[in-house]
């Protein structure tokens, strides 16, 4: 777990530092690797979808800006954290809103305790959408030949690297890669039409 | 091909694809929004298989945060390695044209030096002599003992002599 921390760690290095260099393309792969994270973040603090994402929009938009002063002395995703953070806290002041319900703690952040909870903030229809989507996705998965998801299950839900996997299952690593990839596939073939209705 | 291309979206999900590959298949999800689309299930499937809340995104997102960053001011700081770079060129160019002066002047001087005859001092000339010849014994001795020459590698050259005398007592 710790190589693939690494691996995402120096993918995030080599983006900043292109973006650094001019490349504003490389941004735009940094934001699609950390949108849904940046709006899981801002949503406990706005508990709003919508405006969670508007929010999370201004937090790349700040952080683009601050790039320029990004030395890599922590992490990039550790950085934008703190950035997604505070601006969920200044839009909440500005709109001189204090729902302040609880209090997230920097450290804390990522264990979603209160999960249930903020589903229940929700809208009705999205909230139903989500249901389902999570439905979709779990049924598919237990339909998967038993390789296909001993693969995609270490790796997302225990985090293990492909070489890890390839370990575990006593297979090659493109193996691995082949297994994990049919398996999104065939769960995509579920998701797909749902979304698209 | 289409496969090809899941394929590396898959990748990408993972951290798997290298930094150059990753931006090639991001340039390739600007001419085709079914792969930005496929990436945004496969970041759901994630998310559920993670127990995450799952958030569908308005399939602008990204696209929005481009738009405004197009109007931001780029990069550029590795402005100081830049110079430095060329600070560093610069000093091997004036170092290499310093080496090739002192060695053209070095090679001038050389040969000067080898045909140069030594600067003879004028010595009384002897009466049976011209008024312009130099007593040839006092020549020799001049030539031999020509320190210039000897610095310069002149053949048969002798190095200057230095006496000196202490007073006995």
């Amino acid at each position: 777990m710790n190589e693939d921390l690494n691996h995402s760690v120096d993918l995030d290095q080599q983006l900043v530092l292109r973006v650094q260099q001019g490349d504003k393309s490389a941004f735009d792969l940094l934001v699609i690797k950390y949108q849904h994270r940046i709006v899981h973040l801002v949503n406990r603090y706005v508990k709003d979808p919508t405006e969670a994402q508007d929010v999370a929009q201004d937090t790349f938009i700040k952080a683009y800006r601050a790039l320029g002063d990004f030395r890599g002395e922590s992490a990039f995703y550790t950085w934008l954290y703190r950035i997604a953070i505070n601006t969920a806290k200044n839009y909440l002041l500005s709109r001189s809103r204090r729902h302040f319900d609880y209090e997230v703690e920097v450290q804390d952040a990522e264990l979603v305790e209160n999960a249930a909870q903020l589903k229940d903030l929700d809208t009705p229809d999205s909230s139903l959408m989500n249901e389902q989507i999570v439905e979709v996705i779990k049924y598919a998965i237990e339909n998967l030949p038993e390789e296909m998801r001993i693969a995609i299950t270490l790796r997302e839900f225990e985090g293990m690297s492909y070489e890890e996997i390839a370990d575990a299952m006593d297979c090659p690593i493109g193996t691995v890669r082949s297994r994990i990839f049919r398996a999104r596939e065939a769960i995509d073939e579920k998701l797909q039409p749902l979304l698209d209705n | 091909m289409q496969e090809q291309l899941n394929e590396k979206i898959s990748l990408l999900v993972d951290d798997e694809l290298a930094c150059d590959q990753a931006m090639s298949i991001l340039k390739t999800m600007t001419t085709e929004p079914n792969l930005k689309s496929k990436l945004q299930r496969y970041q759901l499937i994630s998310q559920v298989l993670k127990n995450e809340p799952c958030y569908i995104l308005d399939s602008h997102f990204a696209d929005k945060i481009h738009q405004q960053i197009r109007h931001e001011p780029i990069f550029f700081l590795p402005a100081q390695k830049s110079k430095t770079k060329w600070r560093k060129t610069g000093l091997a160019v004036a170092a290499s044209i310093l080496l090739a002066v002192v060695w053209i002047v070095g090679k001038l001087n050389k040969p000067e030096t080898l045909s140069r005859e030594p600067q003879m001092a004028s010595a009384p000339v002897p009466a049976h002599l011209p008024a312009n010849a130099v007593n040839p014994r006092f020549k020799d001795y001049l030539q031999a003992h020509d320190n210039l020459g000897y610095i310069n590698n002149a053949p048969g050259v002798q190095p200057y002599a230095r006496v000196v005398g202490y007073q006995q007592e």
